[in-house]
């Protein structure tokens, strides 16, 4: 029981790690996702992976599990023919949504189909006010006939949403108990379970996502853990969450949109795991692959949780194009620029990068596979950074000349000033998109290290660091795949949240009180069915001021609280508001309007067998463009650079899959734990 | 010298400055319009007064007027007179945004004691006095406090007198307050950020980059322009009014390098509030233009220049002091449906059909003298309240696409769900639902309109503040679609109520709220058969 397993499906691939958690050494197999049948790719890894280490099943004592598939499910439309149960009058919620047009200025947009067609969204009689008072009572009759009717016409799976369930369940939940008791064998998801918060579109959207993809997301999560228990693992399968805790399957089965972000999450909590190995826990995790970057920000050695994201954004990285899910996840920006990203001259005359990729088909001009377009990765190599022989392709470098030179002459720019302006203009999409995001947490890039990861990361950290004011990067070993690292550090986590009506400075705490007690009993509950441990609780409120509509979320002082504690639960509120909006309004009432508990174990402090230095790290050297011209650079070896090992920039380090590139007067230490870090300035 | 990747890289920051800044204000605000709906913009300009760059979160109808505002400031205040910690402040609706419930703040940046640059924001606020949120004031001075141009702070210092008196005449005087604080701190955030940049790119100021923004802007607009044919075309449409039918005329004429739009011939000022300043005639028609021919230029000094707008002076559309304008949207919100009427008939194909347009939003009151007489439950009049919603109908189709059911078009902002409405009042949506059969036949359908049915958990009265417009003449199609459905307004029990003014709906009873749908696009006798039977199967259409 001394080896950890980790598995990431993903669209293309599927990552497996295996993990001596004895001896620190580690396996890593990058597969190709079987889409059909998702479950075989990881059975015929998890077989290569253990007989390449001579290890019987029975030697796995831990096994993780992220995926994007549910997703990909919700994008492509291809979860489970759910019905919705609903307040009546208020059929239309899912499809009329917030009545806003994403892009004011394109006349053209078409806002999401919802996930549940207007003819499957059907009323029942019944009304809860927002104080919990019965208005209309529940007509079971009604109840009874419009579950006749979906079933009649064919649904897998039904959502029920009344409205102010958040507020009072008690409709909601006699609602689904009698429909569970009708209809035993078809999943029912009371929107009470899913996301208890006001905003009735949200919800409603949150918990036909959930009802959406809850037969599959059943019948694959099963099916996954009986054939691993067939093939002799006999550890139980864990599952990542997006807020990049772990849980056991019947929690994410109640509710399977919890897993929807689950593989970013695993890459934030790698990105946050190689950091505190080297002391680093204020950092910005920066991923980069060939269509997206993806940004994350690790603080105090923990990423960062959003309390909502949208899933399937019509209008690609548009907010307010895509649904709303409600849950606790990993806090990620996504960009469109990656390697595939295509430059061109906008309509201004001006050089424009992104978010269209030329993606794998035909890829950039160097794949040499009819592309004609330039690309990041294109300008990469005629920059110098990537090496033509270090890609698993034979490529054509003049075809990448040739794209280039073409958007030159357009752009009236030579084709090295345009090589040089891709490159440039990439690293200052990803730094704006990480300014403005570090800004809305009140924070200071200068003060956070660069942790790259993924083909890109390595090439642009450089100078995405540079331009946010950042001096110091982190290279972890096998940035390629450092991702699937998150899964095997995750720790147990259990997230859960309820609506509050309380007045802080003059209300009863004592229901605050009472309301953290009842979601700390149910965390540790859950938790306690996923593994052992010394629980850690984190309180938190979404707090505002009275006639305000955005709620901030604030971390509280630990509990229980009575009235000795209202100063401190005043002062927690008030220092993060001020960090986020600099000041606060004079004299207004502060209010609470939903608790939040974080519950998690301890994370597994995983330790990696250092490299040991082998010298003759250096290789060879080759132009590269830094700071307007060619500078003969020494090229490094990443397999040969053993912990301790220092040079200087310019530099470029090549590892499979991926080149770190270090400008002129940076300093470069291989850490103990196998790092590369980057100073400067 | 500003190199090409420089000027994109520095023009992508500057975006990223002032999107920061209107966030910040969404976010810190108290209004339901600022906060829920994003009624806001957030802007930067130079020392000339030249809007460099806009948030993109906001409506038009302040973006586009806060961008000549801030010219009115720099006339009322010359820059000698400007200090480090200064800020300004006006509602002025002829220099502002078109009404007194919007509040215009500018501050000054600094960079080493140094004047560089100049933000611009605007907020519509919970309350700003007078007879309140609906068209019935008869004259400026009706609709509230008028604060001239004036100093909100000076050297960091706030106006405790001006606040004084706001708060002495407004409903909500906390919130209010707060508003006016969330303003001057977005600015201060955009400051703070334009410091951090000027400082990274080495710019002593701003006016080298804001040159390049603007001509290439300008530029581009010059040649968007060019690919529309020269010429001069008319058009017109009729709309509801206050007393009597408004006339909307509007001749656009395209030029080597400019789209000008002149109102003659559009029907005169009303006696209630439905007037529409020149800053908001302006704004709303600019908007229109570059949506259907330039959607993709950022919006700054050099790209409203490329849209020259003409108005005579006491016309509807240029309503002049001491007009009441409270509801100037009403106009406003109709313009980009005429000017398509007219760019239908140079370019066929490139624009939608007539929508909704105006807002359908719901002010929702009850208290003493509107509602009954006495305060609170004890008299047995219920709990008073105010209460703001935005709601739309449908809108119109589009050249290749069915119109968006339940969204804005011209406007940007976005509902208030019932549940936090449910919430903040004793109020009860019954219903809340799209409106079969009233988005207009065609090829493509108008957008579908939507039901509203609300009530009060209290045996006690409220009123409705209408302001309602296509309840007499509906959304044109255009191209052989037909109209959409003409929005309605009644009790439960029965009677139709008016659209325009305070309606009351008695104990126990309920108001209907049908809003309209949106006009169709081409023949219907060409709509695909698959969409015809869709739209049956999803009962969007049940005849």
């Amino acid at each position: 029981m001394s080896h950890a397993l980790g598995i990431d499906i993903g669209g293309t691939f599927t990552d497996l790690v295996l993990y001596d958690t004895a001896g620190g050494a580690s396996t890593v197999l990058k597969v190709l996702t079987t889409h059909a049948d998702p479950q075989r790719a990881v059975l015929a890894g998890t077989r290569h992976l253990l007989d390449a280490a001579g290890l019987q099943p029975s030697a796995i004592g831990r096994v993780v599990h992220a995926t994007t598939l549910f997703t990909n499910a919700l994008i492509e439309r291809r979860g489970a023919r759910t019905g919705l149960l609903t307040t009546e009058g208020f059929r239309d919620t899912l499809e009329i949504g917030r009545e806003r047009k994403y892009d004011l200025y394109d006349i053209g947009i078409e806002n999401p189909a919802p996930l549940v067609p207007r003819s499957l969204r059907l009323e029942v009689a019944e009304r809860i006010g927002p104080g919990g008072e019965v208005i209309v009572p529940l007509d079971e009759a009604d109840l009874r006939a419009k579950l006749d009717a979906l079933v009649a016409a064919g649904v897998a799976s039904i959502a029920v949403v009344f409205l102010h369930s958040y507020a009072d369940p008690t409709h909601e939940r006699a609602a689904a108990a009698l429909l569970r008791s009708w209809a035993p064998d078809m999943p029912i998801t009371p929107s009470h379970e899913v996301a208890p918060e006001i905003r009735e579109f949200d919800r409603a959207s949150t918990t036909v996502a959930s009802a959406y993809i809850k037969p599959l997301a059943t019948r694959y999560i099963n099916g996954l853990a009986e054939e691993l228990a067939a093939i002799g693992v006999r550890a139980p399968l864990l599952l990542m969450l997006s807020s990049g805790g772990l849980t056991h399957r019947a929690e994410v089965l109640r509710n399977p949109v919890q897993m929807l972000e689950s593989g970013p999450a695993a890459g934030a909590l790698a990105a946050a795991f190689f950091g505190r190995r080297d002391g680093v826990t204020q950092l910005l995790g920066f991923d980069m692959g060939g269509t997206t970057a993806k940004l994350s920000l690790v603080e105090d050695g923990e990423p960062l949780i959003a309390y909502g994201f949208e899933a399937g954004r019509q209008k690609r990285f548009m907010e307010g194009s895509g649904l709303p899910i409600r849950i606790s996840t990993v806090e990620l920006i996504e960009i469109g620029a990656g390697g595939g990203s295509i430059a061109r001259a906008d309509a201004l005359g001006l050089l424009k990068v992104g978010p269209d990729s030329a993606g794998s088909e035909p890829g950039p001009a160097c794949y040499g596979a009819g592309g004609t377009a330039a690309t990041v990765t294109d300008a990469n190599l005629l920059l110098g950074y990537l090496d033509p022989a270090s890609f698993a392709i034979p490529i054509d470098r003049d075809a990448a000349a040739a794209a280039v030179a073409a958007l030159g002459r357009a752009l009236e720019l030579d084709p090295m000033a345009a090589a040089a302006g891709i490159h440039t203009l990439v690293n200052e999409t990803m730094a704006s998109a990480a300014r403005v995001h570090i800004a809305e947490h009140g924070r200071d890039p200068r003060g956070f290290a660069l942790l790259v990861t993924g083909g890109g990361g390595p090439v642009h950290g450089f100078g995405v660091a540079r331009r946010l004011g950042i001096t110091r990067l982190v290279c972890p070993p096998s940035p390629g795949v450092a991702s699937a690292w998150g899964l095997l550090v995750a720790p147990a986590r259990v997230d859960r949240v309820r609506a509050v009506d309380v007045a802080v400075q003059s209300g009863d705490l004592g229901l605050l009180e009472d309301a953290f007690a009842v979601l700390e009993a149910e965390a540790h509950a859950t938790l306690a069915e996923a593994g052992t441990g010394g629980p850690v609780v984190h309180r938190l409120a979404d707090g505002r001021y009275v006639g305000q509509g955005f709620a901030l979320v604030a971390p509280l002082p630990p509990g229980p609280y009575g009235e000795a504690s209202r100063p401190a639960l005043i002062a927690a509120f008030e220092a993060e508001y001020r960090r986020k909006f600099a000041r606060s309004p004079p004299g207004v009432a502060l209010e609470f309007v939903a608790a939040r508990v974080s519950v998690r174990l301890p994370a597994l402090e995983a330790g990696l067998a250092a490299p040991a230095p082998s010298g003759g790290a250096m290789k060879g050297r080759r132009p590269a463009w830094f700071d307007g011209g060619f500078v003969d650079t020494p090229v490094y070896d990443r397999i040969r650079l053993g912990a301790g090992e220092r040079f200087e920039g310019p530099a470029l380090v090549e590892d499979p899959g991926s080149t770190l590139v270090v400008g002129p007067g940076a300093r470069c230490l291989v850490s103990a734990s196998g790092s590369i870090l980057v100073e400067w300035g | 010298m500003i190199s090409e990747v420089e000027l994109q890289i520095m023009w992508n920051r500057l975006l990223s400055v002032v999107e920061e800044q209107g966030q910040t204000l969404v976010r810190t605000a108290f209004s339901t319009s600022a906060r829920e709906a994003g009624d806001i913009s957030a802007g930067v300009f130079d020392l000339r007064g030249r809007m460099l760059a806009q948030a993109v979160t906001g409506t038009p109808g302040h973006i586009n007027t806060m961008a000549a505002s801030v010219g009115h400031f720099l006339d009322a205040f010359p820059l000698a007179q400007w200090g480090e910690g200064d800020v300004f402040v006006t509602n002025d609706p002829w220099k502002g945004t078109g009404h007194l419930y919007d509040l215009v703040v500018v501050s000054p940046t600094y960079l080493d004691g140094r004047l560089v640059a100049i933000f611009a924001c605007t907020s519509h606020l919970v309350d700003m006095g007078g007879v309140g949120q609906t068209p019935e004031g008869r004259q400026i001075w009706h609709e509230g406090l008028f604060i001239p141009l004036m100093r909100l702070a000076t050297a960091g210092v706030m106006n405790e007198d001006l606040l004084g008196i706001i708060r002495a005449n407004v409903r909500e005087p906390v919130q209010v307050i707060g508003d006016v604080y969330a303003l001057a701190a977005c600015n201060e955030i955009g400051s703070r950020r334009l410091i951090e940049m000027m400082l990274e790119f080495h710019l002593a100021g701003v006016e080298a980059l804001g040159d390049l923004i603007i001509d290439r802007s300008r530029a581009a607009m010059t040649e968007a322009i060019g690919k529309l044919p020269r010429g001069s075309w008319e058009a017109r449409m009729r709309i509801d009014g206050y007393e009597e039918p408004v006339d909307l005329v509007a001749r656009l004429t395209v030029t080597a390098d400019t789209v000008e739009v002149d109102y003659a011939g559009t029907s005169g000022m009303s006696s209630y509030a439905i007037n529409c300043p020149l800053c908001y005639t302006e704004a709303y028609t600019t908007f229109g233009v570059n949506c259907a021919i330039a959607p993709h230029v950022p919006n700054n000094a050099g790209t409203l220049a490329a849209v020259v707008i003409k108005a005579p002076p006491g016309c509807i559309v240029n309503a002049t002091y001491p007009a009441a304008v409270y509801a100037r949207a009403s106009m406003g919100h109709m313009l980009p449906d005429v000017v398509y009427g007219c760019l239908d008939q140079a370019v066929p194909g490139l624009v939608p059909a007539e929508g909704t347009s105006n807002l359908w939003s719901l002010k929702l009151v009850a208290g003493h003298g509107l509602t009954g007489v006495g305060q609170g439950a004890a008299t047995g009049q219920g709990t008073p309240f105010m209460v703001m919603s935005f709601h739309s109908g449908g809108a119109g189709a589009r050249p290749e696409q069915d119109g968006l059911s339940a969204t804005p078009f011209p406007s940007g902002v976005r509902n208030v769900p019932v549940e936090v409405t449910e919430a903040i009042t004793p109020l009860v949506v019954w219903r809340k639902e799209l409106r079969a059969d009233s988005g207009g036949a065609g090829r493509q359908r108008g957008g579908l309109g939507q039901v509203m049915e609300i009530g009060s958990r209290e045996h006690a009265p409220f009123g409705l503040f209408a302001g309602f417009e296509r309840v007499k003449f509906p959304a044109r199609g255009r191209r052989g679609g037909e109209a959409g459905a003409l929005g309605r307004v009644s009790l439960k029990s029965g009677a139709v109520l008016k659209p325009k003014g305070l309606q009351v709906v008695p104990a126990g009873d309920r108001v209907v709220i049908e809003m309209p749908g949106g006009g169709g696009m081409g023949p219907p006798g060409e709509r695909d058969p698959e969409a015809v039977q869709r739209d049956l199967r999803l009962g969007y259409v049940t005849r």
